[in-house]
């Protein structure tokens, strides 16, 4: 089966106002369906005034279905802990309806951000619970829709993603290094008759593996406390040693190529990569330009065609 | 200057038709009303209705809206409020104004049309009134405070209620919010105008969002005729909502009953000018939110009507593009 391409951002946007952010969001997703990406996915951040600037992913997604026609439209993920089950339910399969199918629901747990809970009133320490709960919830709501056939999972924990492989949701790889974490969980997909396996990568093309990772250095650094916490990185991991645990591909396109090629998901089991492209300080524009090379010069080199 | 502002308001029906075909058409509608000078589009939400009532969630709708009528204003009336959380609500209505520029003027109620889906989002509809206070502080903080994001400070001058008692109505003008009136079963002359007045007694910046259903025809016969059998639908929900007085009244009387204007347009000119809670509140400020669909209607008869009121009713009544 040819790899499936789509891209993703979290909707990042340094002192831009909202407006002009998520116009220009809705031109990324114009732009990407005529280079031929198969999806573009948004992640939902509450509270964020800089970086995830996007609360409400499936208002926006409905006006990114009227500027497109064939692209398929994803959240990676909706915050289920902190929506009612029921109102996404109706809220989805308007959208659905509205895009002609094209919706691709990814579900997490959230990061456990005291404040965006708090303002939910629910305890981050009870989001796996909440999530098991409401995914119920939201399953038996949308019974016999088609929209039940595109749910994703993301997940670390391993009974999450058997249970998603029984019930036929596919499954978002984004956190965790891909070999020691993400594989082991990618195989619990693998049996599926047609499995839906998301590798979610950063791309970061540009003229060298040093040049980018600079540039893409206070950027990633912020997320080395929650490396060391998980137990996957220590005092001593460097730059690049982070930029490997967060599965970031980066370099030259080749370098990009060689590097997916060798990911333990995409090389294994993965069907889709899904490439984030816009890093907390990157604009709209500079992400645009990634999905340009990606598309043009790097997929087809891993036998995409659009 | 134009008297008031024109916009139309649907309930979203669709008896027999896919969930996608409904919505299509509903683009089609909002499209059309732009072409025709309309200045917005209202909609009203409804949970769990199979054939009538088809909308759920207003706020994705004018996500797809806002591309396809982009000079639209963007009504909800109403947003069922007991059923929402009303920081989420915040969040939805606040993406949905950073995209369309402040386009979206939100109407809440308390769901007196919804009581039967209040179990299932775990609420007692005989709380709505409670729950629709302590969501309001809470969508109403929200909007003027500092957590939300995106932020949306205007949005909280763009809110509108709907009430039936006239304490609430006064409070409603109090809080600087405008006023929908209008519910079918709410008759202009007893319910509307004290509302209204009401509200005005206490208003600081009184704007009403009044909304009329609305049949042109080429006579009130052929308009009957055409209306009967979604009157019928129409009649007995209201009758299995308990308005079991309505069983009996004769076509006319049920249409003048759920106040209906229909007929020629000299005919509903006439008949929205000695409206008792119409002409006389509206101001710059204000919607005429007239309704053209019914249960049974066909979206191509719908733009028809919206037509015929943007080229002939509502000039008449002192409407200019």
């Amino acid at each position: 089966m040819s790899l499936h391409l789509g891209f993703l951002t979290h909707v990042h946007g340094e002192d831009v106002p909202a407006g002009p952010l998520y116009r220009d969001l809705l031109e990324l997703f114009v732009a990407a369906e005529e280079l031929g990406y198969q999806s573009g996915w948004v992640a939902q951040h509450h509270l964020q005034p800089e970086h995830g600037r996007l609360p409400s992913p499936l208002v926006f997604l409905a006006a990114a279905a009227e500027r497109t026609r064939r692209i398929h439209l994803g959240t990676a993920v909706t915050v289920l802990p902190l929506e009612h089950p029921l109102r996404l339910a109706e809220d989805a399969l308007v959208l659905d309806a509205l895009s002609g199918g094209r919706l691709e629901l990814g579900l997490g747990s959230g990061a456990p951000e005291h404040d965006a809970f708090a303002v939910f009133g629910r305890d981050p320490a009870r989001r796996h619970e909440d999530y098991d709960r409401n995914l119920a919830e939201l399953v038996t709501a949308l019974e016999g829709h088609d929209l039940a056939h595109r749910l994703w999972d993301s997940s670390l924990r391993a009974e999450v993603l058997t249970d998603g492989a029984r019930s036929g949701r596919g499954v978002l790889l984004g956190v965790g290094p891909a070999d020691v974490v993400q594989r082991g969980l990618a195989d619990l997909h693998r049996e599926v008759p047609v499995p839906r396996i998301a590798a979610v990568r950063g791309v970061f093309p540009g003229p060298s593996r040093a040049a980018v990772a600079a540039e893409l250095a206070p950027d990633v650094l912020r997320y080395l406390p929650m490396h060391v916490q998980a137990g996957w990185a220590d005092g001593s991991t460097d730059l690049p040693g982070l930029l490997r645990l967060m599965n970031v591909q980066y370099g030259r396109p080749e370098d990009v190529v060689a590097s997916l090629r060798a990911d333990p998901v995409l090389a294994g089991p993965g069907t889709h990569l899904i490439a984030a492209v816009q890093a907390e300080s990157s604009t709209v524009g500079r992400a645009l330009r990634r999905l340009e090379v990606l598309a043009t010069t790097i997929a087809p080199e891993l036998g995409w065609t659009p | 200057m134009s008297a008031f502002g024109l916009g139309f308001l649907t309930h979203v029906h669709g008896v027999g038709k896919p969930q996608h075909e409904v919505l299509r058409d509903l683009l089609d509608v909002f499209g059309a009303a732009q072409d025709l000078g309309f200045q917005g589009g209202w909609v009203a939400q409804h949970h769990l209705r199979a054939e009538f009532g088809r909308l759920p969630s207003p706020l994705v709708f004018f996500g797809a809206a806002a591309q396809r009528a982009p000079r639209l204003r963007l009504g909800t009336a109403v947003t069922v409020l007991p059923l929402e959380h009303p920081f989420r609500l915040a969040e939805d209505a606040a993406v949905l104004d950073a995209l369309t520029g402040g386009a979206l003027e939100l109407g809440l109620g308390t769901g007196g049309a919804n009581q039967d889906a209040f179990a299932a989002f775990g609420r007692d509809s005989a709380l709505r009134r409670e729950v629709y206070d302590e969501h309001l502080t809470v969508l109403r903080d929200a909007l003027r405070g500092e957590v939300l994001q995106p932020p949306a400070p205007t949005l909280a001058d763009r809110l509108w209620q709907s009430t039936s008692d006239e304490e609430r109505a006064a409070r409603i003008g109090a809080e600087g919010d405008g006023l929908l009136l209008g519910t079918a079963v709410h008759d202009p002359l007893t319910v509307q105008r004290p509302l209204a007045l009401a509200y005005a007694a206490t208003a600081t910046r009184p704007r009403y969002g009044i909304v009329r259903a609305v049949f042109p025809a080429a006579s009130k016969q052929a308009a009957r005729e055409d209306l009967a059998p979604a009157l019928e639908i129409h009649r007995r929900a209201f009758v299995a909502q308990g308005l079991t007085e309505l069983a009996a009244l004769s076509t006319e009387d049920y249409l003048r009953r759920i106040n209906v204007h229909h007929g020629s347009p000299d005919d509903i000119v006439a008949s929205l000018r000695e409206d008792p809670a119409l002409t006389g509140f509206l101001n710059e400020d204000s919607w005429f939110l007239p309704v053209v669909q019914h249960e049974l209607s066909e979206p191509a008869a719908d733009v028809e009507r919206l037509r015929v009121i943007a080229e002939e009713i509502a000039p008449a009544l002192g409407w200019r593009p």
